[in-house]
Formats: C-alpha cells, structure tokens, sequence
C-alpha cells in the first residue's frame, strides 16, 4: 500500500469523525433501520424515497448519509424476515429459511443475535476487504466484460441444482416457472412484447419487489391466518438471553462468517451477481460444507449467519462499480449513484485515484454505519421479538396491509395488488406442494441477465465468446459444481444401498397432483404462445419452457406413483430448502377453507382500495377482518385507530407516499 | 325522496365549492397545497436530478406553505406516466410531470400503448433539451462522420432496446450518412453502453452531453474517445465546434423528416407537462412560475456549480413543439412504426 493510499485513507477518516459528518452518518442508519423494517416500503423503496431529502445537504454530508442508510438495511431487514418469514427487502430473503423457523421455535432473540452480530461482522470484513482490492480493482473491473458475465450468472444459476433439495425435478421446474415469469415484458433484441397480454403494466415485466413478496410473505401470512395461532406459542416466550446466545453463536462460526463475507464483498464487485443473488450462493455452498448435524430450512442458525454476513458484505463490494465505472453492482446502488450525481460527484477511475479520500470515506462510513445499525438493531430485538407472541388476528391484518402498501409502491398501479395476489397464490401452493420457491427468485433474477449476456457476447464474438479463458474457467468451475451435486447424491444412495424395490402407479386428486399438472399445461401453453415470436425472442424462452416440460413432467410422475427403496437402514431425510408449515390435525378442507377466506379478504382490501384509496380501505377492512375473527368491539376499534393513525402519519405525512389514483378518490376530500 | 333532497343537497355543495374555487385567484388556490411531481423514470438518475433542483427553487415563487413533492411513475416506455398525466390526474394544475422526450414519436411507435394527444397537455415550459453525442473508440479508426461515410467494414454500436432513442439515432446515422454501424443490443442504459465502449467491448454509441462534458471528458481529451458530432434541434454549449446530423442532411432527403422527428424530441428534452384542461388562469400562473423558478439566480448559480446544463424554454414554445412534431409525414410515422415491428 503506497504512502499516498494510507493518507487518503487517513484523511477518509478524519473527514468523518467531524461531529457534522457523524449526524449525518447517525441520521442515516437511525432512518435506514426504521425503513428496513417496513416490507416493501424498505429496502430499495427507502432508499428511493430519502433521495430527494439529500438534495438539499451538502454533497459529502449527503453521500454519507445515504451510505450509511443503505449499509444498514441489510441488517434490520432481518426482523421482520426472522419474526413474521416476510423480507424486510429481497436481500433478506435467504435469512427467512432458517430465521423464522427459529422464531415459531421461540428462538427469534437468539436468530436476531446472531443475525445482526453477523450481519456487522460481513458488514466490516467486506468493507474491510474493499479498503485492500481498491488500488487493484481497475483491471478487474474493466476486464468484466459480457462474455465473462454470461459466464458468471451460469454459475449462480447452477447454483439452483444444490437448492433443489430433495426433488430435483420440482427444484428446476421451480426455477423454470422463475425464468418464463422473468421473461415477461419486452424483449431487448427485437422489442417483441413477450405475455404482456397487451397490458401496460406487464410491459417492462413484473417488478422483483411484487415476486420477493408474493412469493415469500404472502404464503407466511395466510398460514398464520390458516393456523389461528401466535407465531410462536406462549410457553415459547423468547428471551432476552436468547439475543446473548445468538452473538455467542456468531462468535463460535468466524470463520464462516469471515468467508461468507469476503466471497460476497468480492463477487459483489461484479456488477451482474448483486445481493439479492450472492447470498444465496453463499447459503448453498454452507449448506455443502458445513459438517456434523445440520438443520438448514428447518432453524439453523448457521444458516442465519451465513445469509447475514453475506447480504451486508455485498454493499462494500457493490461499491466499486458504482464509484469507479458508473456502474451499479446493485438496485439500491443504483440509487446511491444517483444520490452522487445529483451532488455533481462525477464516477469513474478518478475515485480511485485523486478523489481516494472521498471513496474510503463512503468505506469508514460502510464500518461505522454497520457498527451503529446493528446496535439499533439489537435495541429493537426484544420489543420487536415479543410480536411473535401477538394474536395472529391481530397481526395477520396489520402486516397483510403492510405488504399490501409496499406492493404498492412497485409501479404504484393497481395491478401492483393483483400481480400480489397472484404470485402469493403461486407461492402458498408451491410451499404446499413442496416445490422449493429459492430456485424461483434466484432464477428470475439470473434468467434475464444470462439471455442479454448471451446475445450481447453472441453479437459481438460469435460463439468464440465460449472460448475466452474467463468464460471456460467459470463454465468449467459450474461443470464441477454440477458434478459434484450429481456424485454427491449418487455416494449418499450408495452409501444407504438405496435401490428402487418398486414403482406403483398410485394417481390422486391432491393439491400436488393439481398443481404439477398445471404447471406442466402452463409450460405447454408457453411454448406454444412464443411460436410466434421472432427468433432472438423465442429462443431461450423456449429453451425454458422445453426443460419445463421435461421437469415439470417427471415432477408429475414423481406425485403419480409411489416408489418403495431397498436400503441397509433408514433412509436418511433430503433436506428441503423451503420453510414449511405443520397445520396439526387441521383437516385438508379446513386448510382450504381458511385459506380462501384469507385470499377473499384480500381481495376485499385491494377491491376497497381500488374503490376509495388505501386509506379510507384500510380502517374497514380492519374491522371487517378483527370482528369475522371474533375480535372483541373495543380491541378491534382501538387496534384499528392506532394502525391507521400511525398507517396515515407514516405513509401519507412523513413518506408522502403517492398512490394509484382511486375510482372515487374522496379521501382527497378529507381535510387533512 | 330522500335520495332526491341527498341529490340536491350534494348538487348545491358542488356548486358551491366550484364557484368558491372559480373566484379564487391562482395564489390563493394554489396556497397551502402539495403540489405532485411525476416523473416518467426512475429515482436517482438524471430527471430526479433536474425535478429536484426545480422543485427547490419553484417553492420560492409559489405562495407560503405550497410543498411539491416527488413521485415516479415508470414503465411502457415512459408511456405510463404520461397516460397518467392525461387521463388520471387533477386537472387543476396541482399534478404536473416531466415525460420522456420521445413523448410525441412514442405515439407513431406505440400507438396502442399511447393513450394520449400529446400537443393537448398544458406545455409549462422546458428545462433542459436532450440531443445525443455519436462517439467512437479512436482505435477503430472513426474520428468524424466523414470517417463513417469512409469506413469499409462494420461498426459495433451499443444501443439498449430495439426501437428505442438510442436505436433511432444511429439508424438516423445509417441511413443519412451512410454510416455501417451494426446494434448490439441489450444494455441497461447509457451508462453500461458507455461503459462497453470503454473495455473496447463495442465500438461506438451515443451519449448525452451533459454526462460526456462532466463525467467523460478526460477520455476524449486522452484521445480513446473520439466525439464525431451531435444530432439534436439547438447547438449544445461546450460541443459547438463539432458538427449536427441535422445540417448535413438534404432537406430533400427521405432521412431529413426522420431526422427532424429524432431532433424534435431532443427539443422536448426534460419539460414540465400538465393534464390538458387545466384553467387557464392556473396554467398560466403554473407556466410564470415555471419561468421565474429557471431564471432565478440562485438556481442558475447552483446549476453552474453542479454542472448542470440548463437551457431553459417557455411554455408556449414548448406547446409549439408539441404540435410541430406531432405533424409529421405518413412516412415519417410508418418508420418509426417498422423500428419496433
């Protein structure tokens, strides 16, 4: 490190150790933490909504203050991922499968502990491990070219075979329904409209905040509305010592976090593999190498700890990009680079050089930041971790409007609410089903980079692009990855002498049967409707749909007959990456039936807003929902005048969110 | 019976809050209110930039206690926010937008997605036009666009989708000079297409001058990056000694109408657009304020240290340009229809 680096370095640091820097720093992870908290209106939606606050700050101040927002997040978006299974942003969603289990377990103080110890820690070490890469970055920055990330999003896909789980059929048929949803909208190379159904809204595809919550909260809601019982039950009270336990375990795992967190900041560099990718990776490679018992998707909280330490570290890797090239390695950096141009902070290779001070402070600020949140954080765990305890008939509406009010904000159009609604339908039946939903999103974001990547590299290189060193490294390295799933499985059946003994076909009517038929029709139906379509379009949407029907096909066999194994003993459980739900002795009817209630009051909340605005919706389908679920009169009107008190004061006066324009919008007649 | 006194009732209270309104003057109307500005792209990138230095400085020329505030509205090629702006929002000058240049060519390549008249919005005036700069790596041997005219082989040209500005003007290039750029298409804005050109990746694009003066510049003066000329309908401040597609075009030729049309949304570059219908008194009040905000001093004195280019147009002009590029030739409209086809 030269002289010149150290003083820029050190110079980084005594620009932010003034007391008017450190406000700013303050002020950013307080809001950010606050943000990251609410689904939906968090995470990205936050970000984009504190921008135009730091117009008005001077420029230093203002970078400060939107990278110590955005370092944060990533760290309280753990809350309501751990509390209620629904991610504060899609970063967090990985910390779901293994955080909320550990809160139905009343361990949601020790998945906290761990989560924000860990999540400081990946915090630090990347930025850490940014402060040593950034005078070599160059090179490596410029070098990343199409070619090789087309070659590193095939390796992220491939990372779908170890998520699969047990069924690898339902695993990529998952992924595949991922992939098709992604390719929604219209397509670059030939501007063909791709199932937009000639609907606006569906025009540049659906927005990853309405999969990220329909796909993973939606599900968690209604099985608290199905269950009628608190998150965790009373005798599962958790425990402040809990947080205690959960830092210890932290502790006890450094190494792992250490390498969570270093792999994440550095793939974070590139900017096709961003956070909502990489901690999956990250999940998926612990889950392969972790020794001894292990509980993934079922409350380990090694699991929790790998998703934390890697979601944060990615912010200090997707830094460089943003700063160096103009690139953002992420959605939300793409928002800090705006933050940066509008205080006229040019990027390009000069942050790496003569503005170096001004980067290692965005670094300083990364460490701090990270060190301040996570504090917040753990102030918010034990009041936070007693919701668990809340009547579902209570928390169900409260967080249902929550979501709802964050869809809202994808495209802020009414079909925001119903693409929900669907996609949480998909979802609900996929967890049912026990089709995995991590392959869906991973997909969904990889599907489209790994077709423009293709055609842009295709375009330029013909396929001697296949034949850069770059490209064979990765596509090799996602060979062995693929291998070594492959003779992973086939040791694990040799070694329990695992032998087919028979195949009966067994077909019935069950929800497993419905829904690998429909998505093998819908596949079917897929390919067919591309037909039409130009060549550049169709090609690899019909690549997807083949393979969807090949899968989508031996998931169907799978759930039409019934195989019996010879072994030497017992078998041992395929691990499924997927929360589930144990409904007790509920009757498969009643299941349904609670189910479609919830899904009807759904309906009701978006029919009345559509109507008259979320606002004036809100307090009825409060009171609808507390006194059908039998809510005393007074609880159910002093719930719903809290909620929408403080629903009024956030959303409409501190957030001055805007909403899609109602049928009769007579809240605008309201007088204030 | 009842429902008939309801009727009457609420007839009556109608009546009486559009005459209390109709005798309000602008200032009083306008006075206390949260004025929503809509923009057609995403937060962070150059229209927030724009909206929010306005929005800064308008609050100074509206009465005590108005408040603007900031909202997106993307998607459909910009075409969600502007069917908003027309169909959806307060007609009474209270919601107003800044829509993508290609607000009016939209309309020829999207017809079914376009559900407006664009020279029907109520024009408050312009902040800033929008032309693009053709540039090239120098190593590929183009420096100028008589060096495109010249060149033998092809030329890779980073564009984003099919159809789209980026798209139009180098197809602008092709056909008016002759040029033998080849799309490669798929980038995820100028940024990345700019940054393609730099690894060397592709060998040409377009930019927008103001990221290119500010941001880029070190790169044509170290002679990796070689600008060859502008296409817009004004000079560009910094960029004069270089030349516009638009002079060197035949008036005459089949490609000065498409050339023209490209230019036209250059024009509109970043403007400031209400719901049509809007009452005259309140669209011209909007329309003073739009001018005493982008002539005020203090906007102009931060706008210089920040590096913002402004070139300020009044509303009327811009009304103008509205219908001057909705008036095209048939060939005009089919071109840019077949862009996307």
């Amino acid at each position: 490190m030269t002289p010149d680096i150290l003083q820029s370095m050190s110079d980084a640091a005594a620009m932010l150790f003034q007391w008017r820097m450190m406000f700013y720093l303050f002020l950013g992870a307080v809001i950010g933490t606050l943000l990251a908290v609410i689904p939906g209106v968090g995470g990205l939606m936050g970000l984009a909504l504190l921008l135009p606050f730091t117009f008005s700050m001077p420029a230093t101040e203002a970078i400060v203050f939107m990278i110590a927002a955005l370092a944060v997040m990533s760290t309280a978006d753990s809350i309501p991922a751990i509390l209620f299974g629904v991610p504060g942003t899609p970063t967090s969603m990985v910390t779901v499968l293994d955080g909320y289990p550990m809160a139905k377990n009343g361990e949601a103080g020790r998945a906290m502990g761990a989560a924000f110890t860990s999540s400081v820690l990946g915090g630090i070490v990347g930025a850490l491990l940014l402060i040593v890469v950034i005078p070599i970055s160059m090179p490596v920055l410029m070098g990343a070219t199409s070619p090789e990330l087309f070659g590193f999003c095939i390796l992220g896909l491939a990372m779908v075979g170890a998520l699969a789980g047990g069924s690898m059929a339902k695993g990529i048929g998952a992924a595949l329904i991922g992939v098709l949803l992604a390719f929604i909208g219209q397509d670059d190379q030939t501007a063909t409209l791709r199932w937009s159904f000639d609907t606006l809204y569906l025009w540049d595809g659906l927005h990853i905040l309405i999969i990220a919550l329909g796909i993973y909260a939606l599900p968690e809601i209604a099985d608290l509305a199905i269950l009628r019982k608190a998150i965790a039950p009373s005798g599962k009270r958790s425990k402040l010592s809990g947080v205690g336990m959960g830092f210890r375990d932290t502790m006890r795992n450094l190494w792992p976090v250490t390498r969570s967190a270093t792999a994440s900041s550095a793939l974070g560099i590139i900017p096709a593999v961003g956070p909502t990718v990489i901690p999956w990776l990250v999940y998926s490679y612990t889950t392969m190498v972790t020794r001894g018992p292990k509980m993934f998707g079922r409350g380990d909280v090694r699991g929790v700890i790998a998703s934390e330490s890697s979601n944060n570290a990615t912010v200090g890797g997707a830094l460089l990009p943003t700063v160096a090239l103009g690139v953002p390695g992420s959605a939300p950096m793409a928002l800090f680079l705006g933050a940066m141009l509008l205080h006229g902070i040019a990027p390009g290779p000069d942050m790496l050089s003569r503005n170096l001070d001004l980067t290692y402070t965005m670094v300083w600020g990364i460490v701090l930041a990270n060190v301040i949140g996570g504090l917040l954080a753990l102030g918010l765990a034990r009041p936070l971790s007693l919701i668990v305890l809340v009547r579902p008939a209570i928390l169900v509406p409260v967080i249902a409007v929550v979501v709802f009010a964050g869809a809202l904000q994808s495209t802020r159009q009414w079909e925001d609410g119903l693409f929900l609604l669907a996609i949480g339908a998909l979802g609900w039946v996929m967890k049912r089903a026990r089709w995995p939903r991590a392959p869906l999103f991973l997909a969904f974001i990889l599907g489209p980079l790994v077709e423009k990547y293709f055609f842009i590299s295709y375009n330029i290189h013909g396929w001697g692009f296949l034949v850069r060193p770059w490209v064979m490294a990765l596509l090799g390295l996602t060979a062995l990855f693929l291998a070594g799933i492959v003779i992973g499985r086939w040791a694990r059946k040799r070694r329990q002498g695992k032998r087919l003994k028979s195949l009966r076909f067994t077909p019935s009517l069950s929800l497993d049967t419905v829904f690998a038929a429909t998505v093998f029709a819908a596949f079917v139906l897929a390919f067919w409707t591309s037909l039409d379509w130009r060549f550049a379009a169709a090609i690899m949407p019909q690549i997807a749909a083949v393979a969807g029907i090949v899968f989508a096909g031996a998931a169907l066999v799978g759930v039409l007959t019934t195989a019996t194994w010879h072994s030497h003993g017992a078998l041992e459980e395929e691990t499924h990456f997927d929360l589930e739900t144990d409904f007790g002795d509920l009757a498969p009817r009643t299941i349904l039936l609670r189910g479609a209630h919830f899904l009807a009051m759904l309906a009701l909340l978006g029919a009345l807003s559509w109507a008259f605005g979320i606002l004036v919706a809100l307090p009825v389908f409060m009171i609808a929902y507390l006194l059908i679920n039998r809510e005393k009169a007074l609880i159910t009107l002093t719930v719903t005048a809290s909620f929408w008190l403080v629903a009024w004061l956030l959303f409409d006066k501190v957030l001055r969110l805007a909403w899609p324009r109602p049928l009769f919008d007579i809240g605008s007649l309201l007088p204030f | 019976m009842i429902s008939r006194r309801l009727f009457t009732l609420a007839a009556a209270a109608a009546m009486t809050i559009t005459t209390a309104a109709q005798a309000q003057s602008p200032e009083e109307f306008f006075a206390g209110k949260t004025l929503r500005v809509v923009s057609s792209t995403g937060a962070g990138g150059t229209m927030d930039l724009y909206l929010l230095l306005f929005m800064k400085h308008a609050e100074k020329h509206l009465p005590e206690g108005t408040s603007l505030v900031l909202d997106h509205r993307t998607g459909g090629g910009g075409s969600i926010m502007a069917n908003y702006i027309y169909n959806q929002a307060r007609a009474d000058g209270t919601e107003f937008g800044m829509p993508v240049p290609a607000i009016v060519s939209s309309t020829f390549t999207q017809p079914d997605a376009t559900r407006y008249v664009p020279d029907e919005f109520t024009a408050l005036g312009r902040l800033v036009d929008l032309p693009r700069v053709f540039v090239a790596r120098t190593d590929s041997g183009i420096t100028s666009f008589e060096d495109l005219r010249d060149a033998e082989g092809e030329i890779t040209h980073g564009i984003m989708t099919v159809g789209t500005s980026l798209d139009q003007y180098m197809r602008i290039a092709n056909e008016a000079l002759g040029a033998n750029f080849r799309a490669v298409a798929g980038y995820s804005g100028g940024g990345p297409t700019f940054l393609a050109m730099e690894q060397g990746e592709v060998q040409s694009t377009t930019a927008e001058p103001a990221n290119l003066l500010a941001n880029k510049w070190h790169l044509v003066e170290s002679g990796d990056i070689s600008v060859l000329g502008i296409l817009g309908l004004e000079p560009v401040a910094g960029l004069e000694d270089y030349p516009n597609l638009l002079d060197l075009i035949d008036e005459d030729s089949p490609a000065y109408g498409k050339s023209l049309s490209v230019a036209q949304s250059a024009g509109i570059g970043l403007s400031l657009i209400a719901p049509p219908g809007v009452p005259e008194d309140r669209a011209t009040y909007l329309r003073e304020v739009f001018t005493a905000t982008m002539t005020d001093p203090e906007l102009l004195a931060e706008a210089e240290e920040r590096s913002i280019p402004i070139n300020y147009a009044s509303g009327d002009w811009l009304q103008d340009l509205l219908g001057d590029a909705m008036n095209v030739d048939d060939d005009v409209r089919a071109w840019f229809a077949s862009l996307v086809q």
